[in-house]
């Protein structure tokens, strides 16, 4: 009788361990699942829009007593022109490339946020780009026109070009 | 002899386990490894994937996707829904600006659209947004036309995808 209740008392012990392997098949098989339709690489875009013919008219109509700065960074063979009314041009060395190199982008993003600094409430500037100008150079002159606080950037293809 | 016998079974009694597989550290690798996937996991606004050939420029914009019709620019070819609707050199060739066979494509998606808002009583959209998914070497003048032949299409609002930098 007592070695019965004694047999008992042993089949009744219960293993505390964690059974951790259906955990490991669920995590080994959410892994690759999310592993396949990640997207690493972060897609952002640059809004921006062609300007409107009513939109320049009615700035036309408008009366103004000075005229608009019309800020323009002109991108011509071996330089950078930063141009606008009542600015003297200043120019920046360009190495032809793919994209404009550290120097220059940060010289024309100092030289923006000079004339910026002097001229509060300007958000718009042209970049007047070559027929054959790399999209990435183009793209690089965008952001340095927007860490100088230029927000609004309009894309123009140079007029020599004839595009 | 005896002695070192005993010693050794008394080492083999210390160090000797169950059988089972130690699972703790693997636990731990795929919990971080599960976690990282998670937070690199792109859970808001519009995932997309440029098409292959296709190395989008890298800036530093924050502005997040939305959906909108997308042209594709590589170096061969204009691209609108994954299928090529004119060549680079065609347009390149062109002294117009205009891209014929692209302002067809645009024209057809405009009036899909304009026809779906109706079926859904939602009220005609002046203006659309299109994405210029454009490969970095591309050169200026090709994406000049593009652009004018979506504000010339009712799609004046404009979006460049690019690669966030860092």
């Amino acid at each position: 009788m007592l070695g019965k209740r004694r047999r008992q008392r042993k089949e009744l012990k219960v293993n505390t361990d964690l059974k951790l392997m259906p955990l490991m098949n669920i995590i080994i098989a959410l892994i690759p699942m999310l592993l396949l339709s990640a997207v690493f690489l972060e897609v952002k875009v640059i809004e921006t829009s062609l300007p409107r013919d009513a939109d320049a008219s009615a700035a036309a109509a408008q009366p103004q007593k000075e005229p608009p700065l019309d800020l323009a960074v002109h991108v011509r063979s071996d330089l950078y022109v930063i141009d606008g009314h009542g600015i003297e041009p200043l120019l920046i060395a360009r190495r032809p490339g793919a994209a404009p190199d550290s120097l220059a982008t940060g010289q024309i993003e100092q030289a923006l946020r000079a004339i910026t600094t002097s001229h509060p409430g300007t958000t718009e500037v042209r970049i007047v780009a070559e027929a054959r100008t790399h999209y990435q150079e183009v793209i690089a002159l965008m952001d340095a026109a927007r860490a100088a606080g230029l927000v609004d950037a309009a894309l123009e293809g140079a007029a020599e070009e004839g595009v | 002899m005896a002695r070192r016998r005993r010693k050794s079974s008394r080492l083999m009694e210390r160090y000797a386990s169950d059988g089972g597989l130690t699972l703790t550290s693997m636990m731990d690798i795929l919990t971080t490894l599960l976690f990282f996937v998670l937070k690199s996991y792109v859970s808001g606004g519009e995932v997309t994937v440029p098409p292959p050939g296709v190395t989008l420029p890298r800036s530093t914009a924050k502005a997040d996707m939305h959906t909108s019709v997308v042209v594709a620019i590589d170096h061969d070819a204009i691209m609108m829904g994954g299928e090529r609707v004119a060549t680079v050199h065609e347009a390149v060739a062109s002294h117009e600006l205009l891209i014929p066979s692209l302002a067809a494509r645009l024209a057809e998606a405009r009036h899909q659209m304009d026809d779906l808002d109706l079926r859904k009583g939602a009220k005609r959209s002046a203006t659309r947004l299109a994405t210029i998914q454009g490969d970095a070497q591309i050169e200026f003048r090709v994406l000049q036309k593009v652009m004018y032949t979506l504000d010339r299409n009712g799609f004046p609002d404009i979006a460049l995808a690019v690669l966030k930098k860092g």
